[in-house]
């Protein structure tokens, strides 16, 4: 079985929902986010147009990070593939966040307050022990949710409905067809990292 | 501090091409001492070991200390820093630490002997000598291995290409040399011609492949041609001409040709052995500040991508 994502890119609007809801379901500290949105205009008043293009990590097939990580914190699961850290392993040298193409990890260097100088709400108490500092983290697909049969937070909570999520494995799954019918690409796909998400323009 | 210079990723926009910080800038910055400390300690091991043999002991306290000690102090968490090791198979970074344990392990079991009597070994037994092997191999592996974690990084495009790996092996010997000979001149010996001879050739051979990198970065695509720009015309300009170019080819090149006419002093052979070892660190520098993502989204796919604002 391999997992991965598939975007909409016609029907996202920028919401940044997914960005929102990734942060509370994983508790992510401040500067952190798993699941990014850029945006870019282009043009001059009154023909504006505007890009706006989600990422995450992409959970490659051949994952460069994997390879490049020194102490074997970073793995692929054969189950679904999606692409792990071992926060108790990780020694947060940074070679995986130089190798991934992708911008997807972050190094959690110091403890960060959302409201500085006031200490950690109680939301943030909660969930400080899932995110230690001087280790390198990644969107893991919400993982724990996966195992439950669920589906990523992003991916529900979308507005749009732009986000799908499925076995790339199965050629019924709602994901195959999408990239076959509409025919979904893979950011760079010309260095061989054969990600896992998949955009439909 | 803005937040874009807090967390640079979040100003990435999606058609430009974005830097690569992590060995750039701050805390990153080590490493790249690390790389440049490792790759002169382990050339300066084999000049020494050929020319100078007081020159081993500074070589390896310098691969140690400051390669061996920047690599750690670059980590999040330094105290599991023995984890490192064990992904030779398939991480640059590991190799270089092996590498570097090993040049380390041997070389002090090496030149132990040499500054201690007594022991159970010397230089010339065979446990002596299989540490002497063992050193070099480790010297060259310091000096080898940067290259190939830089060319590693599939999404930098100046940074994936063959060159580089050459380009630090003769960075490793040059700084090496040039490393020696400032030992030689502080320590008021005298200086050997051939050394300078070795040193003159080593900076000519690095100053082709610095060209050939410009030249290939020039004409393998935008994002690297963009690379290239930023070194030699942006902001990293200025390390690249007074760093790179004036200080570690300038000074090195005409002394060490006056040096072909006449013989030098320690001040000068000092002075090209200093601007050598500058000009090296310079080099690892410009190349790690010149580092650029790929978009994410190209020019074209922008234009099917993008949408009408109201």
């Amino acid at each position: 079985m391999r997992v991965g994502m598939v975007i909409d890119l016609k029907k996202c609007i920028g919401c940044r929902t997914c960005v929102t809801v990734c942060k509370a379901a994983n508790f992510l500290p401040p500067g952190i986010e798993w699941a990014n949105l850029l945006e870019q205009e282009f043009g001059k008043y009154p023909k504006v147009t505007r890009v706006i293009m989600p990422l995450l990590c992409m959970h490659c097939d051949d994952p460069p990070c994997v390879k490049a990580c020194p102490t074997g914190a970073s793995t692929k699961r054969l189950e679904d593939g999606i692409v792990t850290i071992d926060s108790t392993k990780c020694v947060g040298c940074g070679y995986c966040m130089i190798a991934c193409p992708y911008g997807a990890r972050y190094l959690h260097t110091r403890r960060m307050e959302y409201f500085p100088g006031q200490g950690l709400t109680p939301f943030e108490k909660f969930g400080e022990h899932k995110h230690p500092t001087g280790v390198v983290e990644k969107c893991d697909f919400c993982l724990s949710r996966v195992k439950e049969g669920l589906k990523p937070a992003c991916v529900d909570a979308c507005m749009v409905q732009a986000r799908y999520f499925g076995d790339f494995d199965d050629p019924d799954s709602e994901v195959y067809q999408l990239i076959y019918k509409r025919g979904g690409y893979q950011i760079h796909p010309e260095l061989d990292t054969n990600p896992s998400v998949y955009y439909l323009p | 501090m803005k937040a874009k210079d807090m967390f640079p990723k979040l100003a990435a926009n999606v058609v430009s091409p974005w830097r690569s910080t992590e060995w750039a800038e701050r805390k990153g910055l080590l490493e790249v001492v690390a790389f440049f400390a490792s790759g002169v300690a382990g050339g300066a091991w084999l000049v020494s070991l050929y020319f100078y043999e007081s020159g081993l002991l500074i070589s390896l306290l310098i691969g140690l200390i400051v390669g061996g000690g920047g690599h750690l102090l670059v980590l999040g968490r330094p105290l599991r820093f023995w984890r490192m090791i064990v992904r030779p198979q398939s991480s640059w970074v590991s190799r270089g630490l092996i590498g570097i344990g090993i040049f380390s392990l041997a070389g002090i079991l090496y030149l132990i002997p040499l500054y201690f009597s007594g022991m159970p070994w010397t230089a010339s037994t065979p446990f002596g000598n299989a540490m002497l092997v063992l050193s070099v191999v480790g010297a060259i592996w310091m000096f080898t291995y940067s290259g190939f974690a830089f060319s590693f990084a599939r999404g930098i495009a100046s940074w994936n290409t063959p060159v580089l790996p050459l380009l630090h092996i003769v960075c490793g010997l040059r700084g090496g040399s040039g490393l020696l000979l400032l030992i030689i001149s502080i320590s008021g010996s005298t200086v050997f011609e051939k050394l300078q001879i070795a040193n003159f050739w080593a900076v000519v051979a690095s100053a082709i492949l610095v060209g050939v990198y410009l030249a290939w970065m020039n004409g393998s695509g935008i994002n690297t041609k963009r690379s290239a720009l930023i070194m030699i015309y942006g902001k990293e300009s200025v390390a690249f001409y007074l760093g790179v170019v004036a200080v570690g080819m300038v000074i090195p090149l005409v002394w060490g040709a006056i040096g072909f006419t006449a013989p030098l002093s320690l001040v000068a052979s000092g002075t090209i052995g200093a601007a050598t070892v500058i000009g090296n660190f310079f080099i690892h520098y410009s190349v790690a500040r010149s580092g650029i993502y790929l978009p994410f989204v190209s020019q074209t796919q922008r234009l099917r991508l993008s949408k009408e604002v109201i």
